[in-house]
């Protein structure tokens, strides 16, 4: 007998204005099955949409909202659907415990994370209150935690991401669970961090014998750790087996796509742009932007932390550079500074031969307009970076009428750089709910673009992304490039996705600038220390990667 | 879900799961439908139509019966005694002490009601508004400024300071140096701005934070150009919804203000004064008209409204989780 089951189950949402009987809505999830054995880990895969949050949230009672489900889930066993709340209770938590996304949202931020950690062990067992604290400090200890005792008493806030997803997977693995269901655990941290919780899920699994479901959109993370895996598309299961069937050959062609993606996206970018650009800045006597010395603090309050200090680099015409760093290395305040959104510290920064306003005499520096115009922005949330009251015209449209362009002309251009960015004109109408992550992303492209600007800073553009469309989106911007001659300040915490798109890498540690170089020089023969553990963590796809498991 | 049917071959990809839509959340056109059809909504618009109709018939109804809003018909109203009749001769619901006609002084009191309460109301939007967007946007010392001010109004206590404002209108003669219907629209609006200031504020420092504005501003955009065409539109909606949900709570101030004498004065038919009338001669007890035509027209007023700004919040507001 499985551990848990899916047996033809099918899940749809209902409208709640309409009785339930009158309904035969869509199945969001249609007759889904498969099974995990004790100790094993299996994975689902798919993009979203596809349904795989969705079928284990309904599967286990956690899905909010109207609906409807059908067929058998069961647990041991038993019918989780049909099992009374108290029922289900005494399951959820005790015998299954859940990892999800965002740590953040899903730890009260009020309650130090020991205490959120006890009231667990409380809730389902009978243990003494200082036999508590002493279990809390252990599964501190065991999700790798260093200093159990003092970080038990911080609130989530004080903790970093990679630590908070820790601190979730001691809750539910305090009363030692038979199954976790980890939903995209490790989406929102850094690939060295993602390493880490990777390891720490195998660790678990080994020394517990837990089975695990995981969820990912991600084939290279989870044939990482997965025993099988299981591919979702639009609620239907395309293709299942061991892992080494799937991810290495797989049958299904939508498999193959999304494996094709993967791989497509840690193949480091050797060729040249144009035989006249010699690349590199030697070859060029004055480059696009010159920046020497940046440094930017931070205050709040009477502390101050600097995000970047004495920062040097350039970026050539056309020129497509990559600023690598994990969250906390400053690169976004390098992005935000050079566009002109904020000031720097200290330091020279110089486009197209105009010097940036060091003094800070207003909120936002003050640029002339030529420069303004010769650097846009394309930014990493598409739920954020598009005014939700605008259509997708007004929205690409938006810079041209803030510099002032006739009603004709606008229309013009923005035909043109919608054509460019591949964005058809029956979007152009669309309200920003009616897209999709990729097409919001090329809307925001063709914004940036509107201009015409010379250098673009696009600040983890593909981080909020699918695999798939994040392969789009690189190629969209390597084909701006080509016809444009547009340059991009390319930032990103995703050392494969840089690879695949910069011809010059700068790589920030939490110490400062590590590595500056071409990205083919980076990749194979990396000079720091760091970047070869930032190398390390990359999930990668390889034949031989995934055998030496 | 129709947005999902309608999407292109592009794949329909955002990124990690981020779950099953709010159904509330669904597209315009299909909230609208569902709001229309909701029996609360359909009950709230019947009682706001019916108050309007009452409102605008007014005139003709005066015209019809021969009976205007402040004249006096003491022989055919009024009893050998003195008192008031409550139906027959012609007058519907009766005649107050001074012989002019319930009916069409109820229906005049709903022309006062809406129109005070709807001036008072979008003037505390407008300025409201205007306060949050630039308390919101601008921020630092404005922002504590204005915050400052907004909460100096709401220390204010609402009759205290209505009846202070009215003795200052009294001019040399003991006669209204101006209208009171404008001194009551401005004591209402006064007390009642600071909330859609509050509201627009914290959607303000919200939106301000989106990557939308960061784009506007690197466009070169103005700081008038972001305020008006990026980030209004966006609190728009719901500083409209809360002008429903204002609305009947700035139609009882009037009528309190009225009741309390400081409001609309006699003769002028305003429900507020009528109930004052009624309660003062105590002559309701006679003729319960008095006092009931412009109670249950006050009721079904703010029971059509209410319901009608209920609903318009579990609908559209973003800002409310729904039920």
């Amino acid at each position: 007998m499985p551990l848990f089951e899916l047996d033809a189950f099918s899940v749809s949402f209902l409208d709640p204005d309409q009785p339930e009987r009158h309904q035969t809505p869509a199945r969001t999830v249609d007759s889904l099955s498969y099974a995990v054995d004790e100790g094993e880990t299996l994975a689902i895969v798919g993009e979203s949409g596809s349904g795989k949050s969705v079928s284990l949230l309904a599967a286990t009672g956690l899905l909010n909202g109207d609906h409807r489900t059908e067929g058998a889930v069961r647990f041991r066993g038993h019918d989780l659907l049909a099992a009374t709340p108290k029922q289900r209770r005494g399951i959820l938590g005790k015998e299954i415990g859940f990892v999800f996304q965002d740590p953040q949202s899903n730890l009260h931020p009020f309650k130090p994370v020991g205490r959120q950690i006890e009231e667990v062990i409380a809730e389902h067992t009978a243990l003494k209150p200082a036999a508590r604290r002493a279990r809390v400090l252990e599964l501190l200890g065991e999700v790798g935690i260093q200093d159990a005792a003092q970080k038990a008493q911080h609130y989530p806030g004080h903790l970093s991401g990679g630590q908070r997803q820790r601190v979730m997977i001691a809750i539910a693995i305090a009363l030692n669970p038979a199954l976790i269901i980890a939903d995209e655990p490790t989406t929102a941290l850094d690939v060295s961090v993602q390493a880490g919780i990777l390891g720490l899920l195998g660790r678990l699994q080994r020394e517990h014998g837990t089975a695990i479901v995981f969820v990912s959109h991600d084939l290279a993370v989870v044939s990482r750790i997965a025993d099988a895996i299981v591919v979702l598309k639009d609620g239907r299961l395309v293709e299942s087996g061991p892992r080494d069937e799937v991810a290495l050959a797989p049958r299904e062609p939508y498999t193959r796509a999304l494996l094709e993606a993967s791989r497509a996206r840690i193949r480091p970018r050797v060729r040249p742009i144009r035989a006249t650009d010699a690349g590199p800045a030697e070859a060029e006597p004055k480059p696009l932007l010159g920046v020497r010395g940046l440094t930017k603090h931070y205050r709040r309050g009477s502390r101050v932390t600097p995000a970047v200090t004495g920062l040097d680099f350039t970026v050539g015409a056309g020129e497509i550079v990559g600023i690598v760093g994990e969250s906390g290395s400053g690169k976004s305040t390098v992005g935000k500074v050079i566009a002109g959104l904020q000031f720097a510290d200290s330091g020279e920064i110089l486009l197209d031969g105009h010097a940036y306003p060091t003094k800070v005499s207003t909120q936002v520096p003050h640029l002339p307009a030529e420069v303004r115009r010769s650097v846009q922005l394309v930014f990493q949330d598409p739920y954020a970076s598009l005014n939700p009251r605008r259509t997708v015209f007004q929205s690409i449209a938006a810079p041209l009428e803030a510099n002032g362009w006739s009603k004709s002309s606008m229309r013009e251009r923005v035909a043109e750089v919608a054509r460019r960015t591949v964005v058809g004109d029956e979007l152009l109408n669309r309200y920003p709910v009616a897209l999709s992550g990729g097409q919001k992303q090329r809307v925001a492209i063709a914004r940036a673009l509107a201009l015409g600007p010379r250098l673009v800073v696009a600040d983890e553009p593909l981080a909020a992304l699918d695999v798939t469309t994040q392969v789009e989106i690189i190629e969209l911007i390597l084909s701006l490039q080509q016809s444009l001659h547009t340059a991009f300040l390319f930032i990103s915490h995703d050392l494969g996705v840089v690879a695949a798109i910069a011809q010059r890498v700068i790589v920030l540690g939490p110490n400062g600038v590590e590595e500056i170089g071409e990205t083919e020089q980076v990749f194979t023969a990396p000079r720091s220390a760091y970047t070869r553990t930032l190398l390390d963590a990359i999930p990668r796809l390889d034949e031989a990667e995934v055998s030496t498991r | 879900m129709t947005v999902l049917a309608r999407r292109d071959s592009i794949p329909k990809l955002t990124g990690p799961d981020r779950g099953p839509k709010d159904p509330a959340s669904g597209t315009a056109a299909a909230r609208r439908r569902a709001f229309f059809r909701d029996p609360a909504t359909i009950a709230g618009l019947a009682l706001i139509g019916l108050v309007l109709l009452g409102a605008i018939a007014a005139p003709l109804v005066a015209a019809i019966v021969g009976h205007g809003p402040i004249e006096q018909f003491p022989d055919e109203s009024l009893s050998d005694t003195g008192l008031p009749i409550s139906g027959g001769n012609g007058f519907l619901l009766g005649a107050d002490d001074s012989g002019r006609d319930v009916f069409v002084r109820t229906l005049y009191g709903a022309q006062v009601s809406l129109f005070i309460g709807i001036v008072s109301t979008t003037i505390a939007l407008v300025v409201g508004t205007a306060v949050g967007l630039i308390a919101g946007f601008v921020g630092g010392r404005t922002d504590n400024t204005l915050s400052a001010f907004t909460d100096i109004a709401l220390a204010f206590p609402f009759l205290i300071t209505a009846l202070s404002v009215v003795t200052l209108n009294r001019g040399p003669q003991g006669d209204d140096v101006i209208d009171p219907a404008w001194v009551v629209i401005g004591i209402v609006a006064l007390f009642s701005w600071t909330y859609f200031a509050r509201l627009v504020r914290g959607l303000v420092i919200e939106i301000k934070q989106r990557s939308f504005i960061h784009a506007a501003i690197g466009s070169g955009a103005g700081r008038t150009r972001i305020i008006l065409t990026e980030i209004l539109p966006n609190v728009l909606p719901a500083a409209i919804i809360y002008w429903a949900v204002q609305l009947p709570a700035n139609i009882i101030g009037e009528a309190s203000l009225s009741f309390l004498g400081v409001g609309i004065k006699a003769p002028t038919p305003s429900w507020g004064t009528m109930i004052a009338n009624a309660q003062q001669t105590g002559l309701y007890q006679y003729q319960p008209w008095l006092l009931l035509a412009p109670a249950i027209s006050l009721f079904i007023t703010i029971l059509g409204f209410n319901l009608v700004s209920t609903q318009l919040r579990r609908r559209f507001d973003p800002t409310s989780t729904g039920k």
